[in-house]
Order: structure tokens, then sequence, then C-alpha cells
């Protein structure tokens, strides 16, 4: 087997402005940690409270958006599965601090996903406002946990639209990325 | 109605009730794994407060609520402006950093949706 090169990997991910990276499952509580760190670390680069938040909560609902779209989902292995090819990356390139994560989505999920994504990008900043006021009234309990307003309320927050990709996988996967920069 | 003391966590905020105050105070930050279950109890507390009271007080002081929490925010006003809508004294002191635009925002958008009285109080 070839060494894995981790100074190699250092380096794409530092080309790439990368300052924070996980890969695996997360928990609630590696969630609450990296957000720690995350908070931190922007405590020394930025003055403002209000744009530490704007970061750290994108980085919660894009953590917690792979969490709860595999936790709902009925088999175990799936799951599990799709918890271990969660990955997180926080950084900085051109000016900007980006959040993007990437997840194994199940083949079925793969077209609802995209066009919620797809109608997200096409909305301005006051149609985004509107549909989440919409979603914030309506008595829907569930609403898988509040992940569509956790889309519009990434989108709301993002300087840029919002970049997706989706690509296939595994059998039975396609591997769904977001990129949001702030 | 019974004393409700809950310490806060990383994610999830101090609640507190007490009776002979009529009021709820909830302080800290909210993004817990599953939000619906760690505020059902609180919905509750809030629903018998509407029955049984003729003023109540929503105190709240978070700097960060995710989008699930805000959704069970949503739904603890909904009630607390059931209550008003009854004819009786509720209202809301949201008490917020005035570094904090994330904080302002949230009560902007909260009291925007709703008639009861809604302060919105810099600290």
């Amino acid at each position: 087997m070839k060494e894995m090169n981790i100074l190699n990997l250092r380096n794409k991910l530092n080309r790439y402005g990368v300052i924070m990276s996980f890969t695996g499952p997360f928990s609630q509580g590696i969630i609450e940690e990296i957000g720690d760190a995350l908070r931190n670390y922007l405590e020394t680069k930025m003055n403002s409270r209000g744009e530490i938040f704007k970061v750290f909560s994108i980085f919660i609902e894009q953590t917690q958006n792979i969490k709860n779209y595999a936790y709902q989902l009925p088999d175990e292995n799936t799951q599990e599965e799709i918890l271990l090819s969660g990955i997180l990356n926080i950084g900085f390139k051109d000016e900007k601090y980006f959040v993007s994560s990437g997840n194994l989505v199940k083949n079925e999920d793969v077209e609802e996903l995209k066009e919620r994504l797809m109608k997200i990008e096409s909305y301005d900043k006051k149609e985004l406002a509107k549909v989440y006021r919409k979603i914030l009234r309506s008595k829907k309990e569930d609403d898988n946990d509040g992940a569509g307003l956790g889309l519009i309320e990434m989108a709301r927050k993002a300087s840029e639209n919002i970049v997706f990709n989706f690509e296939e996988t595994e059998q039975g996967y396609h591997f769904f990325t977001l990129t949001i920069r702030i | 109605m019974e004393a409700v003391k809950i310490d806060a966590t990383k994610s999830s905020p101090k609640i507190m009730f007490k009776p002979e105050d009529r009021k709820l105070k909830i302080k800290g930050e909210s993004y817990p794994e599953d939000s619906f279950s760690f505020y059902e109890d609180i919905f509750e507390l809030m629903e018998e407060a509407v029955e049984k009271y003729q003023s109540f007080t929503l105190e709240i002081e978070v700097s960060y609520l995710n989008t699930s929490s805000t959704k069970s925010f949503m739904t603890l006003l909904d009630i607390a402006e059931d209550g008003f809508k009854q004819g009786k004294e509720f209202s809301v002191d949201w008490y917020y950093n005035e570094e904090n635009e994330h904080a302002y925002e949230l009560a902007l958008d909260f009291k925007s949706y709703l008639e009861l009285p809604f302060n919105i109080i810099p600290n």
C-alpha cells in the first residue's frame, strides 16, 4: 500500500485556504468542540460578534444537517455510512470566509435536495426572507427538523450564491457538497 | 405551578421559572441535538401559564439560536401570544448585547410576527 503523504494533503488544504478540516462521524460533542475552536480562532481575526456568529451559524447548520439527514433514515448501516462520509472545511480565501461540507446522499434523495437548492439559488435576499418567514410560521413541527429552514438561513447569510454539487460515487449514493461563502 | 431550573450546557440555555415571579427566563445559546425534545417541557409549562396566570413575562437573553431552536422559540412565543390574545398581560423582554447583530435581528424578526408587548432591550 502506498503511504499517505500527509504533507501533500496539508499543502493542498493550505492552497484552498482551509483553516480547519474535519472528516468522520460528527457527534453533537464534536460539533460543539469544533465550534468552540472556530469561535476562539475567529475572535482573534474578527472584531464584530455578529460576523463571528454568522460563520459559526453556517458551520452549525451544515454539520447538523448532515447528522439530521443520517438519523432520519431508518437503516442503521446507511446511517453509519452517511455519518462516516461527512467532511467539513472552514477556510479563508479571496478575503472571505467559507464553510464547505460534503456527505453521501442516497440516490433517491438527490432530486428533491437538488430542486430545493436550485430554488434557493434562484431567490434574491428579499425572497429568501419571505420563504424563511413562511417556513418559520408554518405550524408543522418536524420539517426534517428544520432542514429546509437551515438551508435558507445559510443562503441568507451568504455573501455570494451557494455552490453545490452532486457526484455519483459508491453504489446507491451521490456525494453532495455545499459551499457557503460569508 | 412548580419551579423549574435547568442549567445551561454548551449548546443549550439556562432555563428558570419561579411561580412567584410569573416569569420564565431563558438565557444562553441554543443549538442542541434535538431542539424540539429539549423545549417540549417548556412548551407545556408555557401552556399551563396561559391557563393559570393573568400576567406573565418571558425574559429572553440568547446570543445564538440555530434554525431548529428558532423554530422552537417561535412555538414558545406563539403560546405566549395566545395568552395575550385572551386579554391577559403576557409580554416579552428580550435582552441582547449591542455588539451582537444576530441576537438583535432575531428579536426584530420575532417581534414582527407577534402582537404581544415585545421589548427589545440592550444590555
